[in-house]
């Protein structure tokens, strides 16, 4: 587990909200991201994770505020390595690119040097970089994605259901190298994952997103040993753990709350059905959207 | 899909206006003079007065667009004009020779599509056996012989040499009957109007004369279809669900029968429509081989002896049956494919 | 508690253009009534492979070197493929992995269900949709959509209406393909929840995962498989808990759980492909542990109720 120290703001969100046509696919999202923070973000598909991503790195619209509070250095790495790479380029080449086109460099020793570096750093061979993309295994390929984006010195990091296409032992590698990278530089992380226990693992500060909306936030370490939302727990329960653990049941209730989780909550009760989403201050840093915050966990 | 149809229909009018601008523009490169031959009703050769006296009468000197609406609003009454080709009017033409185009177009899809598609199934299922190789070879080598080849050479065997099967659309006989009165083209189609006038013999007749045309069709262009069977089949033979229905147990012919059939049908529907409107505006050289009265040899001559009339009408009425043809196939696929939905 | 099913020595070859690749070697499972076993691996494990073998729906170019697969005691390995295509879906059916994909788009689902009763002659037509009917509201698929067409249900549902499939005609075993995979959470639980329901009444599972988690909470019994090989196996709990192969003992490193707080332990390189197999035990390229001895197979111990394939134990 890794904890953040910083107190300075870097991307301060403010009401940040992405309506498509009839439903949002985020809402009411505020946060202080500081510099040095890895940032957590625990969703499915349709929680609204790739929105936030898109919408943090300017290629999507939204309403509310996104200020960075210093000039920053933004870089994206997705979760398929074998699409985000061009089947058609060396590895040299597609390191390279971003220096020329994004950097300007025109300098062949300085390119080469940089390039050097960062294939060093992601613990691959220089001999790859004559190598093709289907050339490379996935695990190699998405440390080829990630030196991409290491050779421009980016000041945040924004990581994209990475290891979710990797074998568990790959993935293993990839998340280490993640948290080397991140002990060695200064970067701001945003890792995003349906996979809570690397988030437990590698990341300072999780939110928890549901159809758009943050269920829970807060420090790791709060999260995770003392989770608030029934849905963080079902969440928690996938975590492999030597204690044994009761087996959860879903269930599925008709109910009349505007709470965006209530139909399939299993703390679901009637006290509920006034509850309209807001969200709840536990401590300074943890909040979360549920009226049955008691402890949950023991 | 109410939506969808009724702004189809809607759009209609405008393809068939804009197609009609094209054409009238087109036509009207050409010089006045020969404009004038179009307008006049008799078979002999103008003098450069009556010429001129038509060009006045008509306004053919005029303004473009005046005379574009006025030629429209006839078009749209049924006023195509005289064709000198055929010694009638257009619209009289149209309606002697497109039954034919339409009888013979019906008469060689259906081979298409029932043969087509059980060879190419069965290739598909015996992928690269002696079967379907020999199948895609003599399909290939038909399609890319000259169509008139195919037709003399059939012609030749049938008529010639053994005699059993005559050119045109009817023998002699049934041409007397017709003329004399004794046999009413109630529809244009002979099959039909043999059965109406209960007169079995011109009902054989007339299916006598549709075979060898229709199966000259037949060999030279039922190879798309074939194509198109077998390779949809062999892609769908790899997909996930084919996989899933052996799991279930269900043998080989069902899954052929009952669920790759249905998921070929889109992409049959897509050649086999392209070809039936293909054969709609008449397969001109099977249609002058076989001495068989269709539109498609009425445009030809229409256009060799630059009777204007006659050609705009052929344009016009392809062109309808084109747009047509496409709105069938679009309502095909959304009876067929429950995935399209339009809006 | 006898066995219901017994793959043993099971050897598969695959044939990639002249040349044949031995990609699974030597598999030995057996399942007994009413337990859900686990067959765990990566990519490459062979795993999927195994249980297709089972119900003889392998590609072509793949074919059963050696081995026999006996099931009720019958071995299906000598079956005519008519008598095959009678166990397939009734008696023992399978689920697969990619859901958006598995059923045929242009069906309506209740026929593709139905269908498995009405073509194994267990219903006529009209008792079959009934079955259905039931079927789908055990597996929470609404009944007033079973008219409808497999691109009107997301993922989780299609999942659920594989599941339907595979247990309308009552068979006695399920192998179930990562069913859970691209699911979300809640719906995973639900569907896992419902195959623990299929255990309690006396039926049997395969389920092949790479998620430990996933086997951790719900199998009786484990079988680790690393490049065609069965590496390990025995109780869930001992294994999580015990394991006595490094392949295990490393890919449990691996995993990130409630108690690790220091690093992550990996395992060096990566799963070699079945071009590279190489000879001997089958891990050595990546074990840390080897010796000498590795360079030539290791055979199948027995300790108490596991079973396990190293010589350095």
């Amino acid at each position: 587990m890794l904890e953040c120290l910083e107190e300075k703001e870097i991307i301060s969100i403010k009401n940040l909200s992405v309506k498509y046509n009839n439903f949002y696919a985020l809402k009411d999202i505020n946060l202080s991201i500081k510099e040095r923070e890895v940032l957590g973000v625990c969703g499915e598909s349709g929680s609204g994770k790739t929105t936030f991503c898109k919408a943090i790195s300017g290629i999507e619209r939204y309403n509310g505020e996104i200020k960075f509070l210093k000039k920053s250095k933004i870089d994206f790495i997705f979760q398929d390595p074998s699409s985000s790479l061009n089947p058609r380029m060396k590895i040299y080449d597609i390191i390279q690119e971003p220096l020329i086109v994004r950097e300007k460099i025109k300098d062949k020793k300085i390119i080469n040097e940089k390039i050097n570096n960062a294939i060093l750093e992601v613990g691959l061979n220089s001999d790859l970089l004559e190598k093709y993309p289907h050339q490379l295994s996935g695990g190699q390929k998405q440390r080829v994605a990630i030196a991409r984006s290491l050779v421009t010195q980016p000041d945040i990091l924004i990581c994209d259901e990475i290891t979710s296409s990797l074998d568990i032992s790959v993935g293993a590698q990839i998340l280490n190298l993640l948290k080397d990278i991140y002990q060695k530089r200064k970067i701001t992380i945003i890792f995003v994952s349906h996979d809570i226990s690397a988030l437990y693992y590698i990341s300072t500060d999780i939110i928890i997103l549901y159809k758009g909306l943050i269920l829970e936030e807060g420090k790791t370490k709060d999260i995770i040993k003392n989770p608030k939302h029934p849905y963080t727990n079902i969440l928690i329960s996938s975590i492999l753990t030597t204690t044994k653990k009761e087996n959860i049941k879903i269930k599925n209730n008709t109910t009349k709350s505007k709470c965006i989780f209530s139909d399939k909550c299993y703390k679901y009760s009637k006290d509920c059905d006034n509850y309209e989403n807001q969200l709840i201050d536990i401590s300074n840093d943890h909040k979360v959207r549920c009226i049955k915050y008691e402890k949950i966990f023991n | 899909m109410k939506r969808f149809l009724i702004r189809k229909i809607i759009f209609l009018p405008l393809t068939f206006i804009g197609i009609t601008a094209i054409l009238f523009f087109i036509i009207n490169t050409l010089p006045p003079q020969t404009l004038a031959s179009a307008y006049s009703n008799s078979e002999k050769e103008l003098t450069s007065e009556e010429l001129n006296t038509i060009i006045e009468k008509y306004d053919l000197k005029g303004n473009i667009i005046k005379r574009y609406l006025k030629w429209l609003s006839k078009i749209i009454k049924g006023d195509f004009g005289y064709s000198q080709t055929s010694k009638m009017s257009v619209s009289d033409s149209i309606k002697k020779y497109l039954p034919a185009t339409i009888e013979l177009a019906l008469f060689s899809i259906i081979p298409i599509f029932l043969i087509g598609n059980y060879l190419g199934l069965k290739a598909a299922r015996k992928k690269d056996t002696l079967f379907d190789k020999i199948t895609s070879f003599t399909s290939s080598f038909l399609y890319s012989i000259p169509s008139f080849i195919i037709g003399i050479i059939l012609l030749f065997l049938f008529y010639g040499i053994l005699g059993i099967f005559t050119p045109a659309r009817y023998s002699i006989e049934t041409e007397i009957l017709i003329s004399s009165g004794f046999f009413k083209q109630y529809t244009g189609f002979m099959i039909i109007d043999s059965i109406l006038n209960l007169n079995f013999r011109v009902l054989l007749d007339s299916i006598k004369h549709l075979i060898l045309p229709s199966f000259s069709i037949f060999l030279g262009t039922s190879a798309i279809f074939i194509k198109i069977t077998r390779n949809s089949t062999i892609e769908e033979m790899g997909k996930d669900y084919v996989r899933t229905l052996r799991a279930k147990g269900l043998d080989e012919d069902y899954i052929f029968k009952k669920h790759i059939r249905r998921n070929i049908l889109i992409p049959q529907i897509t050649v086999g429509g392209l070809q039936m409107i293909r054969l709609l505006s008449g397969v001109v050289i099977t249609e002058a081989i076989f001495d068989w009265p269709g539109i498609g040899s009425f445009g030809v001559k229409a256009a060799r002896q630059l009777d204007i009339s006659g050609v705009m009408g052929f344009v016009i009425v392809v062109s309808a049956l084109f747009i047509i043809g496409n709105l069938i196939i679009d309502l095909l696929y959304a009876y067929f494919d429950p995935r399209i939905k339009y809006e | 508690m006898e066995d219901l099913l017994e793959i043993k020595d099971l050897s598969i070859d695959a044939k990639i253009g002249n040349s044949y690749y031995n990609i699974v070697n030597n598999v030995s499972i057996k399942v007994k009534k009413g337990e859900i076993v686990s067959i765990v691996g990566e990519s490459g494990s062979g795993k999927t492979i195994t249980s297709l073998s089972i119900i003889r729906l392998l590609e072509k170019n793949l074919s059963i070197k050696k081995g026999e697969i006996i099931f009720e005691g019958k071995n299906l390995t000598k079956l005519s493929e008519d008598e095959i295509r009678k166990i397939r879906g009734k008696e023992i059916s399978f689920v697969f992995q990619e859901p958006l994909t598995a059923l045929n788009p242009v069906i309506d689902i209740e026929t593709q269900i139905a269908e498995v009763l009405i073509k194994h002659q267990i219903s006529d037509e009209k008792k079959a949709i009934e079955k259905t009917t039931k079927i789908l509201e055990r597996v929470g698929i609404p009944t007033e959509k079973s008219k409808q067409y497999p691109h009107n249900f997301s993922g989780g549902q299609r999942q659920r209406i594989l599941i339907a499939m595979a247990l309308i005609a009552n068979p006695k075993l399920i192998i179930a393909d990562e069913p859970t995979t691209a699911l979300d959470v809640i719906t995973q639980i639900e569907i896992l929840n419902l195959l623990k329901e299929i255990k309690e009444e006396k039926r049997s599972i395969i389920l092949i995962t790479h998620n430990i988690s996933v086997v951790a909470n719900y199998s009786d019994y484990v079988y680790v498989m690393y490049l065609g090989e069965i590496m390990e196996s025995g109780k869930t709990n001992e294994i999580i808990n015990n394991p006595i192969h490094p392949y295990t003992k490393l890919l449990l490193n691996s995993i990130i759980t409630l108690e690790k707080k220091e690093r992550l332990k990996t395992i060096e390189g990566q799963i070699p492909s079945i071009y590279e197999i190489p000879k001997g035990c089958r891990f050595i390229t990546r074990c840390p542990y080897k010796t000498d001895k590795c360079t030539k197979e290791p055979p199948l111990i027995k300790h108490k109720e596991r079973y396990f394939r190293c010589w350095n134990v």
